[in-house]
């Protein structure tokens, strides 16, 4: 069967085009996890056992006094403080995981989908190199006390800058790709990754400048702030994470998306809605109460995209729910996208003045932020992964044992955090 | 242990210690996280070390471009 | 103060623009006509409409269907 063949070549040839780039960005990513989870641990504990290194390992303590220069202990303590190991938390898992593990299936999807084999292979690992150079310098900089205290841009704005260099890299790249491609239909997931790789820069580069080097203060500097964070989740990793929902469901399971028309829809009603959002995390502050009610308005326009892409989602999938059982893929971004759905609601409803003073400042916060960036957006990257790394490297997973592992301590994890932190949180307010 | 905002027993600091079960919590589902992790990380680092099948039986149903390219021409 | 304004200003316009142009390039491009062949734009003749392509590593699924029919189990029925 000559198609079949043609297509598969294809396909494989675009896949190993792929290879190098885009592994390099999924193996750094996959160090960044297992750092950041770590980190995060080690806050997590902090906030209810501060001494614990002192504590748990007196002989450790003891033994790295004899055989270690003078202030190492010091050293290590200071910088497994809550203050230092927080930042270090949310940076590496969000410019460390989060961002380049994305990048990489962006990267790849946008090859597949152009259908042509990856251009400029090597600026594209020039940019994953980049990216990994701001990364240990920023990290370094954080757990050694230097972080700016500006939430999601604790790196010093030099690291900043390299970060933004590397983006502003594959940004190029794409718009070249896309140029390149093969001519026909635009797939919903490519407006996605064009949007958020056009997205990001912009709002990364003017958080960026208006913070560091204007530099704006008390209360402008909140705004401007929460407009970046906000929108860095909602501008650059929610179409990341929808992008690869749209493709990876229908193409597990062989059915094309239930309603099309739906899914631009859904596509250009976040476009307009979301960058409105931001101020809902300043609700009470001293900030002009127009700003403040346009964002919570729009926190509520935001439903709209959301239930549709549910539905989307839900009805593509019907009758097809077995193929959970077999697929790796499928159970990530099903249980992400579905997680896509409860957080984008529960923000949603965080947004309204009554329920906001009982859970602002509290660890339903937290709860509602890890729903988001780990139930819905890594836990969608994950299933990615393991569809993607086998095409690239010309191999099928090892254990599927290992997979099933992975999948259930996560989902388990991630649900009894998200439960725990949110009633924890409303007894808190 | 829901109380009523206005109570003065409830002081900022019964409230911080009243969350601690929580944020116990919080740390053992974080270790079941991290387990998770672990296992993907190991799991890449097979992938790369080049342990997976590659004969062509399985879910991704590999094509080679090289052999590929001999079995059209 | 007023650099901020312009800066913010600017980059609305920017953003919007961008936007609606985007929308009318799409418009103009006939991206929104036959919405219907555009979702099945990811398959192609090796992985068509109706084929699984994701199993867990090692898994057989007819040997595994199966298995689950002698079981009395349910086997894999899907909607396509």
């Amino acid at each position: 069967m000559p198609g079949d063949a043609a297509d598969a070549l294809e396909r494989a040839q675009v896949d190993a085009s792929c290879r190098v780039p885009v592994m390099l960005f999924f193996a750094s990513a996959v160090f960044w996890l297992v750092v950041g989870t770590l980190f995060g641990l080690i806050a997590s504990y902090k906030l209810h056992n501060p001494l614990f290194i002192i504590e748990l390992s007196p002989w450790l303590s003891s033994l790295l006094e004899k055989f270690s220069p003078a202030g190492t202990v010091e050293l290590i303590n200071a910088s497994l403080t809550f203050g230092r190991i927080r930042p270090a938390h949310l940076n590496a898992v969000a410019y460390g995981w989060a961002a380049p593990v994305g990048l990489g299936v962006a990267v790849w999807l946008m090859a597949r989908l152009c259908r042509v084999p990856l251009r400029f292979p090597l600026l594209v690992s020039a940019a994953g190199v980049l990216w990994n150079i701001g990364m240990f310098v920023g990290i370094g900089v954080l757990l050694s006390g230097g972080s700016t205290s500006i939430e999601w841009l604790e790196f010093p704005p030099f690291v900043s800058f390299i970060l933004f260099l590397s983006f502003a890299l594959i940004s190029i790249w794409a718009v070249d790709m896309f140029v390149h491609r093969k001519p026909g239909h635009v797939y919903v997931s490519q407006w996605y990754i064009m949007a958020a790789l056009f997205w990001f820069p912009w709002l990364y580069g003017t958080a960026n400048m208006l913070i560091q080097l204007i530099p704006a203060q008390g209360s402008v500097q909140a705004i401007v702030n929460w407009w970046y964070g906000h929108n860095a989740l909602g501008l650059w990793f929610t179409p990341l994470g929808l992008a690869a929902a749209y493709y990876m469901i229908p193409k597990v399971i062989g059915r094309p998306v239930y309603s099309y028309y739906l899914s631009a829809f859904g596509f250009w009603a976040l476009a307009l809605f979301y960058s409105w959002n931001g101020g809902h995390h300043l609700i009470g502050g001293p900030l002009p109460a127009w700003l403040i009610t346009s964002s919570i308005v729009a926190s509520v326009m935001m439903v709209i995209p959301v239930v549709v892409t549910a539905i989307n989602h839900h009805m593509t999938m019907k009758g097809n729910f077995q193929v959970l059982r077999y697929s790796p893929t499928l159970r990530f971004v099903v249980f992400g996208a579905m997680s896509y759905t409860l957080a984008s609601l529960q923000g949603s409803s965080m947004a309204f003045r009554d329920l906001n003073t009982v859970t602002h400042f509290t660890h339903y916060t937290i709860g509602h932020s890890h729903l988001g960036l780990y139930a819905f957006y890594t836990m969608i990257m994950f299933g990615c992964i393991y569809y993607i790394v086998p095409r690239l490297l010309g191999r099928e997973w090892v254990s599927a044992r290992l997979i099933k592992i992975h999948f259930w301590t996560c989902a388990y994890g991630i649900v009894a955090m998200v439960l725990i932190l949110s009633v924890g949180g409303v007894i808190q307010g | 242990m829901l109380q009523h905002p206005e109570n003065p027993t409830n002081t900022f600091s019964n409230i911080v210690e009243a969350t601690k079960p929580w944020l116990r919590g919080r740390t053992i589902s974080g270790v079941l996280i991290l387990v998770g992790h672990l296992a993907f990380a190991y799991h890449f680092v097979l992938m790369l070390l080049k342990f997976g099948r590659a004969d062509g039986v399985g879910p991704t149903l590999l094509a080679k471009p090289e052999s590929a390219a001999e079995a059209s021409s | 103060m007023s650099f901020y304004y312009i800066l913010m200003l600017a980059s609305m316009v920017i953003l919007g623009g961008s936007a609606v142009y985007a929308l009318y390039w799409a418009a103009t491009r006939g991206q929104f006509s036959r919405m219907e062949q555009g979702a099945k734009v990811i398959f192609d003749q090796g992985e068509p409409v109706g084929k699984v392509t994701d199993t867990f590593p090692g898994l057989d699924m007819e040997k595994e269907q199966k298995r689950r029919a002698e079981k009395g189990k349910k086997t894999l029925k899907r909607k396509v």
